[in-house]
């Protein structure tokens, strides 16, 4: 492993770095594993309030892991009584202008399953798929996220496809 | 090609261009499309997006090191402290109690111990009552008669001397230069520049320039408890001086008069304490409406 450049992380420049790099995808991956009602972006803060408090404890290699941890925590903390709730960003009017009212229709009844079918996934399942699909990540990048190897996370992203697919055929476009 | 294997190299992003139309082909393609294409929806950077640095970092502020956080705690304990002291002192303010009374008005005040007060016009009378049980005393500025509970000892404080007393009823006059102890009842010391005089039931003690004076009463209490002002042998201009504050009026009158007054006036007649007072110089008065008396030789 390379020697880190520095030695600690407890400098306001350094730290808003890190911020930009990780606080995104890390509220990313707790929205896709727990859903939106645990405001994941709220425990991404307290994540990185936490380090910034044990800044001179935690060696520069060890943040990444050391927010994935606290958050995912404070995360299971709260849990266990909780849905998975998901939620489509609003459909904007100017996305449909041009269709008809029965597509739009459709459009909503599609994404009310889907937002359905998404919560009733696997957790591992939904992860893979929506951080693959969504955030864009390779296949081989989901698997060093979730700590899987890429067969596994290929698996579960083609898994949870499928499973997607069969809540929602009723509504395929002819 | 195996439909699992197209659709997994499909969302790998790894078909050729022949394999790619063998998906297309498929019948739930455009499923499969669209639930991709709409996923999106449900991305994080939409709706679980992260605040700005900016507002965290206002945050971390608050949570900054252990030296700020032991401020914080040093200056909320000090807060704590400072109020608490304000109550505790503001609650346990000693009472001062207060009294004055204007031209022409007596009052009667009792002390927490049943003790009794009489202050005569123009007077004020202070004491702390919250340590009355500890020390009785007060402060007195005028006159005052007292009629005093048996108990510790006494003391009324004065701008000439310390009037102290076990139990009795005394009158203290101490007005301008006149500083007057007269003892109806019991024993009362006087302590007037470094001199000590003890004077017994029926005495009165005054001090006239530096000197303690000791002579008898006769009446068995002030007659200004009686709303009387009374004399012995005193001049004119005295007695006129006590008219004008007892009535709040002015009076004019013969500046070349040498006589010396005993009697009496009363305060709640204006016609006939000047006819007391006029009288036996064979003088007359005049009262004009604006609170102003004119007294002239008895001749016109």
């Amino acid at each position: 492993m390379p020697e880190p450049i520095y030695k600690n992380i407890c400098d306001k420049i350094r730290f808003s770095k890190l911020y930009e790099k990780y606080a995104q995808s890390l509220s990313n991956i707790l929205l896709y594993k727990y859903g939106e009602l645990l405001n994941p972006s709220d425990k991404v803060q307290e994540a990185f309030i936490k380090l910034w408090e044990n800044c001179a404890k935690v060696q520069p290699e060890a943040v990444k892991s050391f927010l994935y941890t606290t958050a995912n925590n404070m995360m299971l903390n709260e849990v266990k009584h909780q849905k998975v709730v998901f939620k489509y960003q609003q459909v904007k009017p100017k996305d449909y202008t041009n269709e008809s009212p029965e597509f739009i229709l459709r459009k909503k009844e599609f994404l009310k399953r889907f937002e359905r079918a998404l919560s009733h996934l696997k957790e591992e399942e939904r992860v893979a798929f929506l951080l693959n699909k969504v955030d864009g990540k390779t296949h081989k990048e989901v698997a060093e996220i979730l700590g899987v190897t890429k067969k596994v996370a290929e698996h579960r992203i083609y898994a949870a496809l499928n499973k997607l697919k069969d809540q929602l055929e009723e509504l395929k476009q002819k | 090609m195996e439909k699992e294997q197209l659709i997994k190299k499909w969302l790998n992003n790894n078909l050729s261009v022949k394999e790619l139309e063998e998906f297309n082909d498929l019948e739930d393609a455009n499923l499969y499309k669209e639930i991709i294409d709409e996923a999106k929806r449900f991305g994080g950077d939409i709706n679980a997006k992260v605040t700005s640095f900016d507002v965290l970092d206002e945050k971390l502020i608050g949570a900054k090191g252990n030296s700020i956080g032991l401020v914080k705690i040093v200056t909320r304990l000090v807060a704590i402290l400072v109020v608490g002291f304000a109550l505790f002192t503001l609650l346990n303010k000693d009472y001062e109690d207060s009294f004055n009374t204007d031209l022409a008005q007596n009052e009667i005040i009792t002390l927490p111990d049943n003790s009794t007060v009489s202050l005569n016009e123009l007077s004020e009378l202070r004491y702390n009552s919250s340590k009355w049980d500890v020390s009785r005393s007060l402060n007195l500025k005028g006159e005052a008669f007292f009629d005093v509970e048996k108990g510790k000892r006494f003391d009324v404080n004065t701008t000439f001397g310390k009037v102290s007393v076990l139990g009795t009823e005394f009158n203290v006059i101490s007005r301008d230069s006149i500083f007057k102890v007269s003892c109806y009842e019991g024993l009362v010391q006087v302590v007037y520049s470094d001199k000590e005089v003890k004077l017994p039931a029926g005495t009165e003690f005054t001090l006239l320039s530096g000197e303690g004076i000791k002579s008898s009463i006769v009446t068995s209490e002030p007659y200004w408890l009686k709303n009387m002002s009374v004399f012995e042998n005193a001049s004119f201009e005295d007695v006129i001086k006590e008219l004008e504050k007892q009535y709040d009026i002015d009076i004019q009158y013969p500046s070349n008069l040498d006589v010396q007054f005993t009697g009496a006036f009363e305060h709640n007649n204006l016609e006939n304490a000047l006819m007391s007072v006029s009288n036996p110089f064979k003088l007359t008065y005049k009262i004009d409406n604006n609170s102003k008396v004119i007294i002239t030789n008895g001749a016109n």
